[in-house]
């Protein structure tokens, strides 16, 4: 509600109500149902998306740093954005869609090297995210090289992406997002139990029954979905995926069914006040949204870091 | 009730194989323990039960069923085990931690029922952690931790439990513990299968040992049978005699020191 009314135009909690009513001001009601609502429910959706994969993907890799970035969507989903920019093709649809590709490729050339690597997803997970920073690594070759020969407006634009925005939200992304994540996110919840057996270690997992590698790679793959999605909706928003899922850990949720939903709720919440912040803190400037949730990320990585360490 | 014949166990690009033709019973109501020097194929025989280890040649059979025909989910409900090492990255509340033995017996919505929670009041007071239940798995000592995992396995509630080194770590008082439980385990109608380098208190608890060297079985049978010094000196290529544990009086492996002059020439 309060990033709702909250902008460069400011406008009262009373006003949000009657605008969502379709009572009011006629300006006021445009602002709020095709601008600010929508921006706000990508934002929400973004966040929990992220949350989501990056507490799937701790839990059934075992590893408390990992996150959906780090093993290479993100680098392949700018890499497919960057292309389709640099080739002029400036529709909404088709760099969502390149980027949703780039994203998912990337993911499984991850794989491909992980498993050339070793034995199985999971026997090697350093293999994997290792894999997933060479995958990483590429990418921005890839798009320093597509840019170095990009005209400036392309170059703007392709940065602004990469900087993560929900500024461009339509109802159609929200609902497109929205599917996703609830089939995606579904199935993650769904599963939760099998990461709960996962996370005590492959061979504990096959005495219960669990086949360790097929069911992280399915694990695997719902949360690159989940992060591929929200990457396409809105660019990349780091470190989101790293934090949310361990402040739901410090909420007392430790079983991964309830931990994955809390993860996503608190990743809504968190975009949504970042883009917040985004939005009004410079106004009417705006600042990208992906390097607010990054310098409030870092700190806490590093913080993580330490612990572990 | 499991069956190993000539079981074969190679690992990609290994010269020589892990498990070299070993034949084992593990019956019911039995106390069966698998001994050997480090490296012998003990672990191995334990993968390749939960099918982590390729058997090449020979098989696995439960209830004389080939292991391979089960699928992990069936086998999950005829053996539990609890492997050599395991790591907790998150912790987690004990019960909670207990009741993932569950996880073979839950439904479509993989949700606990009723018998669910009974089975895992039952595990933990047979493991006897009811008092930890409430604590995190973190916060736990080996004794405890060991006994925490033995409470999952047997929340599985299958008629076969495999334990790989259960007591590494632990002092005296709490390996005695163990091993008790393991016995009285046995004695109720499981088929145990213990992996063990203790071979003074296999030598006391088990019904049958069988002692591996280099993947095959070097020896086999009763304490008597397996406690032999000139086969124990040669396995393990270190000087020792056998003397007698003085209550029961069940053979007892004493490894010596060596000969005063070879000591002072190593120094």
């Amino acid at each position: 509600m309060i990033a709702v009314g909250k902008g460069a135009i400011s406008l009262s909690v009373m006003s949000v109500i009657e605008a969502l009513a379709g009572r009011g001001d006629a300006t006021a009601i445009a602002i709020v149902r095709d601008l600010r609502l929508p921006r706000a429910l990508l934002g929400a959706l973004v966040g929990a998306g992220l949350g989501a994969s990056g507490a799937a993907l701790q839990g059934a890799l075992r590893n408390p740093l990992a996150e959906p970035y780090l093993l290479g969507v993100s680098g392949g989903a700018a890499v497919g954005a960057v292309i389709a920019f640099a080739m002029g093709i400036g529709s909404d649809a088709a760099i969502t869609l390149a980027a949703f590709g780039g994203g998912i490729a990337a993911v499984f050339v991850a794989l491909a090297v992980a498993r050339a690597g070793g034995r199985t997803v999971r026997a090697d997970v350093r293999t994997l995210l290792i894999a997933g920073v060479i995958v990483g690594a590429f990418a921005n070759a890839a798009i320093m090289v597509a840019l170095a020969s990009a005209e400036p407006n392309t170059v703007r634009g392709a940065l602004w992406w990469m900087m993560g925005s929900a500024a461009d939200a339509t109802w159609t992304r929200v609902g497109w997002l929205g599917g996703s994540i609830f089939a995606a996110g579904g199935a993650l919840v769904y599963w939760a139990r099998e990461i709960d057996v996962l996370s005590l270690g492959e061979d504990t997992a096959a005495s219960l029954g669990v086949d360790a590698e097929r069911s992280g790679r399915r694990v695997f793959l719902l949360a690159a979905l989940l992060a591929a999605a929200t990457v396409a909706a809105a660019g990349l928003v780091g470190f989101v995926g790293l934090v949310v899922p361990h402040i739901a850990r410090r909420l007392g949720l430790r079983a991964h069914r309830p931990l994955i939903v809390a993860a996503a709720l608190v990743g809504a919440t968190l975009v949504v006040a970042a883009d917040l912040a985004a939005r009004t803190v410079a106004a009417p400037a705006e600042l990208p949204l992906g390097a607010i949730t990054a310098l409030l990320g870092v700190p806490f990585f590093l913080v993580q870091l330490r612990k572990a360490a | 009730m499991i069956g190993f014949s000539g079981v074969v166990v190679r690992y990609a690009g290994a010269a020589t194989n892990a498990v070299d033709g070993v034949n084992l019973e593990v019956p019911r109501g039995r106390l069966t323990a698998l001994a050997g020097p480090n490296g012998s194929g003990k672990s191995s025989i334990v993968r390749a039960l939960l099918r982590r280890a390729d058997v090449v040649s020979g098989s696995i059979t439960i209830n004389g069923r080939n292991v391979k025909a089960h699928t992990l989910a069936e086998l999950s409900t005829s053996v539990a085990v609890v492997p050599q090492r395991e790591d907790a990255t998150f912790p987690v509340q004990v019960r909670d931690y207990v009741a993932l033995g569950r996880y073979p017996h839950l439904g479509l919505w993989r949700t606990a029922s009723d018998a669910d929670h009974l089975a895992v009041d039952e595990a933990l007071s047979q493991a006897d952690v009811v008092s930890l239940a409430g604590r995190d798995t973190d916060a736990l000592s080996g004794g405890e931790w060991q006994r925490v995992r033995i409470a999952r396995a047997l929340a599985q509630k299958t008629p076969a439990l495999v334990l790989d080194e259960p007591t590494t770590f632990l002092d005296v008082a709490h390996e005695m513990a163990i091993f008790e439980l393991l016995y009285s385990l046995a004695r109720s109608g499981l088929a145990v299968l213990l992996v063990s380098h203790q071979l003074n208190l296999v030598a006391r608890f088990a019904d049958h040992i069988v002692l591996l060297d280099k993947g095959q079985v070097a020896t086999s049978g009763t304490a008597t049978d397996v406690m032999r010094a000139d086969k124990l000196e040669s396995i393990y290529g270190w000087p020792v005699v056998i003397s007698r544990d003085p209550a029961i009086g069940a053979p007892a492996l004493v490894p010596l020191r060596r000969p005063l002059t070879l000591r002072q020439t190593e120094v």
